[in-house]
């Protein structure tokens, strides 16, 4: 699963031994961080990760060691935050055996958390750290340490002028010695740093936010600073999984693949042909109209396809209940049931607002690990509008379509739209250019009662017909058939299975 | 916690003072001297004093958890206090340790 994951959120592997900068790095190996960051850390300099309470500076801090220990870097932990008890507790959670790999020689977690001291008197410094890093840095042979969080450190001095002096102390030191350091420190409650002149000094500053909005959190990793180095700067979900940290860049290589894929059908012949032969493998269709059109008829129509020849499907539905969806499709005579059942098809039902962008992708991109699913529906990305904000359902499109684009996954979305909805509209959340293929559906009035219609607005690669065609939704599936006004002829009906002769 | 409560008992012979200095710096060079003020106070009592050269060897800095220096650990059952810097106002780190505020000599160092 978890090298699974790396291909959702670092399609590009991390550089470790070429990196395209001048100064040499160190591969963080957190989950789609080292894409950010170009390729790592900065190799025996120091990297500052500043965050409010609770935006995982410390898991962050932690990973970097824990998997620098696991390829034999040893590594040194101190936290002036935690006993070392709560933090192997915590890190156990997350799949970290501490205690092991203290016993291997390759961590050491050194704590001193306040409350102290009793007393001041007088003038002191932080001899008595740099000692202690000396000499566990001499006795593992470590080239990372984490220093987590410096501010509660510097509690010891309650005064300002001294606090400098001793943070520029530290990290002159530390930079002697050539030590790959992650030092974690507190955002003050207003945003702002406690310590400002720390991010002149590290060559590399992080930032951790964690935000609400409409009730939704999410969660945001900014490169603030890279000296000598190139990086993303844009902000990036992230979140804390059950493995560890999880950035989630955009996957640049999907961005470049071209809608070859094989044909593969939408479920219905007449479609297909009206799609000019049907959708692309690994492109990705978007299925817009107002509602209660049939767009979910239509995704059902390309997931059971695809579930009956044989291939795994996702369907995640941000609208119905999957008991619903099984129902309502039943009606029209498609029976997901038997393909639930046989595990081809399978159902991913959530609220948008259940959770952040970043664990939606999360979920999605677990999800197709586990089922192998080439095949992917999203019904109906509209609903992503509720995942926060109009930015985060945009940064959960085009994350997930990019995705998927990288994985040679094709998707089928559904939109709502109003009835009659320009391009414009369709666009909608702003990923159209992402999108290969745009059905569009709508009701026309004819007499007293309303018809359904259907028109490819754009197939890239296909030569697909542009014009209206009138949708009915059957016991037995759609039938499709040219306007009255016409003479084009559509030969209908469900497409069989591979290899069942029909 | 009412302030009898907060401070140190007395801890007579169970009283073990650690002074954690690096080498020869100036400011653990004061505390040293300085700590000689609290000496007899300590060893009247049967209680041990020691100093900790953090860069001789690091690992009982390590093992109570002392990062700064000049630092004096008071260790005494149920009873641990730190008092950090260069012991320079010793009635201050009489009362913090909970020693007797007589001075039984002079040894008063530095500012």
């Amino acid at each position: 699963m978890e090298e699974g994951l790396q291909k959702v959120t670092d399609s590009a592997p991390a550089r470790t031994s070429e990196p395209s900068t001048s100064i040499p790095k160190t591969a963080t190996r957190i989950q789609g961080l080292d894409s950010v960051l170009d390729g790592g850390l900065p190799t025996g300099r120091t990297t500052l990760v500043v965050g409010g309470p609770g935006t995982g500076k410390t898991v962050l801090a932690l990973e970097f060691l824990v998997r620098g220990a696991a390829d034999g870097e040893p590594g040194l932990f101190i936290s002036f935050e935690e006993r070392a008890e709560a933090l192997a507790a915590n890190a156990g959670t997350l799949g970290w055996d501490l205690p092991a790999l203290e016993a291997e020689g390759v961590l050491t977690i050194v704590d001193a958390p306040p409350p102290w001291p009793a007393a001041r008197s007088g003038d002191f410094d932080i001899q008595g750290l740099l000692a202690i890093i000396e000499g566990q840095v001499a006795r593992l042979g470590a080239r990372r340490i984490a220093l987590d969080s410096v501010d509660q450190l510097m509690l010891a001095f309650e005064d300002p002028e001294r606090e400098r002096a001793q943070l520029h102390a530290l990290h002159d030191w530390l930079l002697e010695r050539d030590l790959t350091t992650v030092m974690t420190v507190k955002e003050g409650h207003d945003g702002e740093p406690i310590y400002p002149f720390l991010s002149f000094l590290a060559d590399c500053v992080l930032r951790l936010d964690q935000r609400m909005a409409h009730q939704v959190r999410t969660r945001r990793l900014q490169v603030v600073k890279y000296r000598g180095s190139g990086f993303q700067s844009n902000e990036y979900p992230y979140l804390i999984s059950r493995r560890g940290l999880v950035v989630m860049p955009v996957t640049e290589a999907g961005l470049d693949s071209a809608v070859t894929g094989a044909r593969i059908s939408s479920g219905d012949r007449a479609l297909d042909e009206i799609l000019g032969g049907g959708y692309r493998t690994g492109s990705t269709a978007l299925v817009a109209g107002p509602t209660g059109v049939g767009k979910s008829t239509l995704a059902c129509l390309f997931a059971t396809a695809a579930a009956e020849d044989g291939e795994a499907v996702l369907y995640v539905s941000f609208e119905e209940s999957g008991d619903a969806l099984v129902e309502g499709m039943s009606s029209v005579g498609i029976e997901l049931e038997p393909l639930l059942a046989n595990g081809r098809l399978r159902q991913l039902n959530r609220l948008p607002e259940s959770s952040g962008v970043e664990e939606h992708l999360f979920e999605i991109a677990e999800a197709l690990d586990d089922s192998g699913a080439r095949h992917l529906v999203v019904d109906a990305i509209s609903a992503c509008a509720r995942m926060g904000s109009p930015k985060a359902a945009f940064d959960f499109l085009l994350r997930l379509i990019t995705l998927a684009k990288a994985r040679g996954v094709t998707c089928l979305c559904t939109t709502q739209t109003a009835n009659g909805a320009d391009l414009d509209e369709i666009s909608g959340i702003g990923v159209s250019s992402l999108i290969d293929t745009v059905v569009q559906l709508g009701y026309e009035p004819q007499g007293t009662a309303m018809r359904r219609r259907l028109r490819v607005v754009k197939s890239r690669g296909s030569r697909h017909s542009n014009r209206f065609h009138w949708l009915e939704l059957g016991d037995d599936g759609i039938s499709l058939s040219a306007p009255a006004a016409e003479t084009g002829e559509l030969r209908g009906g469900r497409v069989a299975p591979r290899g069942s002769g029909g | 916690m009412s302030p009898a409560r907060s401070r140190p008992r007395p801890v007579g012979e169970d009283r073990r003072l650690l002074l954690f200095v690096a080498g020869d710096e100036p400011n653990s060079r004061l505390a040293r001297a300085n700590l000689e003020g609290l000496r007899p106070s300590v060893e009247v009592a049967g209680g041990t004093v020691e100093v900790h050269d953090v860069l001789e060897d690091f690992t009982a800095a390590m093992e109570h958890r002392i990062l700064v220096t000049p630092a004096l650990l008071q260790l005494a059952p149920g009873s641990r206090v730190v008092v950090v810097g260069s012991l320079c106002d010793l009635p201050a780190v009489r009362r913090a340790l909970g020693l007797p505020a007589v001075a039984l000599t002079s040894a008063k160092v530095g500012p």
